[in-house]
């Protein structure tokens, strides 16, 4: 560690610390103006409210008049034949397609997540705080999803079923 | 602490621990890798000690024979000489062994042993599969799912034909043609279970 030819090399040191550093913060800044950019909400025409519980999810309906109902799993001996065990619910969210939807997510309890995986949502459900996602779909069609944060014994079995209709 | 007595006229100083071993022959004391030892290691050729350190007077005799011309020592001898130094042979140190039969006959034991744990759950402790694993239901539920057209771009849905099928047949043909769709995907795509 003391052979001279690789000591007292200040300058080339300096250069090439400060070089890459200047070029990963050239790098960065822009980077971070476009993630948060993805994050940008461009007047969604329809909001819904998505609240979690212990174990369902409760929707509200509040852009014209005040609709809210709760969406519980459907029981196995409650499916009709052909329905798709653990994913169906009670009450689904229906939702317009080719426009663009918010939804405001949070939680009463504990964690919890709304998932559909097929339009491309994820958001995470924190009690005491709220979160926003938007999309615009445009298929018509029932897609399903499941809490994807864990949320205690019956985290699996409260799916959540949007219906997307013109 | 006897040799220290019996070697004291030599002198206390003259003694030291490792005398002390190698006088008894591995008797407690510091008998660990702190001392040089004899293996028969084939990436380890030459020892740090002889094999044999007390050697008999026909060893000691042979020992003496070796100072001579060694074209006049016979083979036998040479290999007497060859294991004073060394305990094994490379041939013999290298030599394979049938342990592998043991291992790899012990393994699939367990894995069977496993096998039938598996099996007996599947008999006696496992409840029956929910309804919606019987081939009527999955068979409709298939035909909602490509009614909905689940997986458009890959697998499912992808591979039906939507004009050929549907126009026609009945509702039952129809339902089955969707299981036989759904079971050509592989597990655990096909969300069927496998035993």
């Amino acid at each position: 560690l003391t052979n001279t030819n690789i000591t007292n090399a200040q300058d080339m040191e300096t250069i090439r610390t400060l070089l890459p550093a200047i070029i990963l913060v050239l790098i960065a800044l822009p980077s971070l103006r476009i993630l948060y950019s993805t994050d940008e909400i461009n007047n969604p025409s329809f909001t819904i409210k998505s609240i979690g519980h212990q174990w369902y999810w409760t929707y509200q309906y509040t852009d014209y008049g005040g609709l809210i109902f709760n969406s519980y799993m459907l029981p196995p001996l409650f499916l009709n034949p052909g329905d798709l065990r653990l994913l169906e619910v009670d009450n689904l969210v229906v939702l317009p397609v080719e426009a663009p939807v918010r939804v405001m997510i949070t939680s009463q309890d504990v964690l919890h997540s709304w998932t559909i995986p097929t339009l491309g949502l994820k958001m995470g459900a924190v009690p005491g705080h709220l979160n926003q996602t938007t999309f615009n779909a445009m298929r018509l069609g029932v897609y399903y999803g499941q809490c994807s944060e864990i949320c205690g014994a019956n985290h699996s079995f409260m799916p959540i079923v949007a219906e997307l209709i013109p | 602490m006897l040799a220290t007595r019996v070697l004291s006229l030599v002198g206390k100083r003259a003694i030291s621990t490792s005398v002390c071993v190698r006088a008894h022959e591995s008797v407690v004391k510091s008998e660990d890798f702190s001392l040089p030892t004899y293996v028969d290691w084939r990436d380890y050729p030459l020892p740090d000690v002889a094999h044999v350190k007390h050697l008999s007077a026909s060893q000691k005799a042979l020992r003496e024979k070796e100072k001579e011309s060694w074209s006049s020592l016979p083979t036998d001898e040479k290999v007497e000489l060859y294991h004073i130094k060394f305990g094994e042979s490379f041939a013999e140190m290298n030599r394979g062994s049938n342990e592998w039969k043991t291992v790899v006959g012990s393994a699939i034991l367990f894995i069977c042993f496993t096998a039938l744990i598996i099996m007996w759950q599947k008999s006696y402790v496992y409840g029956p599969l929910p309804e919606t694993f019987d081939k009527q239901w999955v068979a409709m539920e298939t035909k909602r799912m490509v009614d909905m057209k689940v997986n458009p771009i890959q697998r499912l849905a992808s591979k039906w034909d939507y004009e050929k099928s549907g126009s026609g047949s009945g509702v039952e043909e129809v339902r089955d043609a969707a299981l036989c769709l759904r079971l050509t995907l592989s597990p655990p795509c096909n969300s069927m279970p496998i035993y």
